[in-house]
């Protein structure tokens, strides 16, 4: 099988990450990655927890060259640490130390380079830095991501070279030809600058691969407050300016960013353009930005399971288009299938949708034991799995409000928490705490093995849970018992 | 009442607001006097997560009008307790 490149940069000398006030270019981070890969310990798979770019890219980079598997848990709970060390007993963490993993071996970059001296003088054959990575084979298995799975087990996903290499370059295709041709000359630095992991499709994909498959300058920092949005953005424009450069960055992030920015009003110099995934964006919202920012706000829908499927420019159109490898067919009326030239060839849509011909759709729903929260997805059965296991209950489930659900969804653009979980629980008889006590020990259980976004925003202590003849949960039903609870 | 009794009152009147803002913001079925000044916001104690540090930066913004930043190590600090927000919600407020 054939082999693609890591790297589409102009020269060695090309800048690729900007991290801590200056940037590192593809010279630099080669030399680095041969530094670490003759230092890090025989391992099979990586665990890479680096929030900063810079950190995360390194592992990444050390993973394609010593052709090891880098794995993405959909979470980090105590409990998926638990599950890692059983099923992967060569497994390296990267990571800063920290007491959670002290059953781990852990490789800390940070203290790997803090002796470490790059210098720019280094004499190093051009020949020999190309071969430091060379170009990957496309069938290498490069990432296992995990969804959460139904039954309390991870479900694991092979990622090999050629999947990334796919995807990125029809994101590319559709997302960034503007982008790249607009003030493209020598003097333009094109950056991605992201708000989300890299460690999930959507981020490795959109921040990472685009980058790299682009020859774009990848900034380190994972700003999270609009402020700090602000702050990269400013820091990069005067770096650009200081080095008669011109700036132009598209910023990868959420409708949960993008609204945090529009309500404090922030200012964000040199964004081109914005890309949002992990949730459906209002049109209203993405019309606001697109107005205070000047630039363009795109969408890009996906799953853990395929990647990037299709993208839209927000206040453009309803109808998303998939990207170019993708077509859909429809197995029933229900069941929409996503057939794609990636390694998992083909794969049932997660969410209702309003077929339009074999590359549109419409996207109406998610399907009922689907939760998705801020990009987050997990199976009700899972949530419930683990709710229910709590001794001091008889009966429980959890609940989401649909954003498709109500026909109000315009109305809701200042609300983040619209489609947060509530949970309903039944007590056992025997139990003998107050209210407050068990809804602090009922978190205190879950905590252990769900993450905390999905944690209940409210816990109702009920006498019953309208279960049907089959033992059924409808959606129907526990709607009205909410609005029961909410009158009370 | 001498300077830092009215030092103590002005934490605690502030303290109160901000307990009253978690509140309305993230819409807790809490009262004031439910939140120990010193419990944990995140994590143990109240529990919040990374949505909700959000929603409770826009609602900072929008009452004290100052934004709120993550870029240093004290941020971790910054959201430790309705106490250590209050405090730097003190120090930073503009309205």
């Amino acid at each position: 099988m054939s082999a693609h490149p890591v790297f589409k940069y102009k020269s060695l000398d090309s800048p690729v990450v900007f991290f801590k006030g200056r940037w590192i270019t593809l010279k630099e981070l080669l030399i680095t990655v041969d530094y670490l890969s003759k230092k890090v310990p025989d391992h099979q798979y990586i665990l890479n927890l680096y929030d900063e770019r810079y950190y995360f890219l390194i592992g990444f980079l050390l993973g394609l060259k010593k052709k090891t598997i880098s794995l993405f848990p959909s979470t980090i709970t105590s409990h998926v640490l638990e599950q890692l060390k059983d099923k992967y007993k060569a497994l390296l963490v990267l990571s800063d130390p920290e007491q959670a993993l002290n059953d781990f071996q852990i490789f800390d970059l940070k203290k790997q380079l803090s002796d470490y001296y790059f210098s720019s003088k280094n004499q190093v054959s051009d020949k020999a830095l190309l071969s430091i990575l060379p170009e990957i084979e496309l069938n290498q298995h490069v990432v296992t991501i995990f969804t959460s799975g139904s039954t309390g087990q991870p479900k694991p996903y092979v990622k090999q070279w050629n999947d990334l290499i796919i995807s990125s370059r029809h994101l590319t295709d559709t997302l960034f030809t503007d982008f790249i041709h607009h003030s493209n000359n020598n003097k333009t630095l094109h950056m991605l600058l992201a708000t989300v992991p890299a460690q999930h499709m959507y981020g490795l994909e959109a921040s990472i691969m685009v980058a790299l498959q682009n020859g774009f300058l990848i900034h380190s920092n994972k700003p999270f407050f609009p402020q700090d949005i602000t702050q990269c953005l400013e820091e990069m424009s005067l770096f650009a300016e200081k080095n008669q450069q011109l700036l132009a960055t598209a910023v990868i992030t959420t409708p949960l960013h993008l609204k945090a920015c529009i309500n404090t009003e922030v200012s964000l110099p040199n964004v081109e353009q914005f890309i949002s995934a992990t949730a459906p964006l209002q049109e209203e919202l993405a019309q606001r930005c697109e107005q205070q920012y000047s630039a363009h706000v795109m969408e890009i829908f996906g799953c853990t399971e395929v990647g990037s499927i299709a993208t839209r420019r927000t206040i453009a159109n309803n109808q998303w288009t998939v990207l170019n490898d993708i077509s859909l067919e429809v197995l029933n009326q229900n069941d929409v299938q996503i057939n794609t030239l990636r390694s998992i060839k083909k794969f049932l849509f997660n969410d209702i949708i309003e077929l339009i011909d074999d590359r549109h759709f419409i996207l109406k729903g998610r399907k009922e034991d689907m939760i998705n929260i801020a990009g987050k997805r997990t199976s009700l059965a899972y949530l419930n799995h683990h709710l229910q296991s709590y001794e001091a209950l008889s009966d429980a489930c959890f609940y989401q409000n649909s954003y498709f659900e109500d026909s109000q969804i315009e109305n809701k653009t200042n609300d983040l928490s619209e489609n947060r979980l509530i949970a309903f629980v039944v007590l056992k008889q025997t139990n003998k705490f107050n209210k407050q006590q068990i809804n602090k020990k009922i978190r205190t259980h879950l905590q252990h093995s769900i993450e905390s976004i999905f944690l209940p925003k409210k816990i109702f202590v009920v006498e019953s849970l309208p279960r049907n003849a089959t033992g059924k949960l409808p959606q129907s039903e526990l709607k009205k018992l909410l609005r029961q609870q909410d009158k009370e | 009442m001498n300077q830092s009794n009215t030092q103590l009152a002005q934490d605690t009147e502030l303290e109160n607001q901000t307990a009253q803002l978690i509140i309305d913001t993230l819409n807790l079925e809490l009262e004031i006097i439910d939140i120990d000044p010193e419990d944990y916001l995140f994590g143990e104690g109240l529990s919040l997560d990374s949505i909700d540090a959000l929603e409770l930066a826009m609602a900072i913004t929008q009452t004290f009008g100052f934004q709120l930043r993550s870029d240093d190590s004290k941020n971790r600090e910054i959201f430790r307790s309705l106490r250590t927000l209050a405090q730097h919600i003190a120090n930073n407020k503009t309205i």
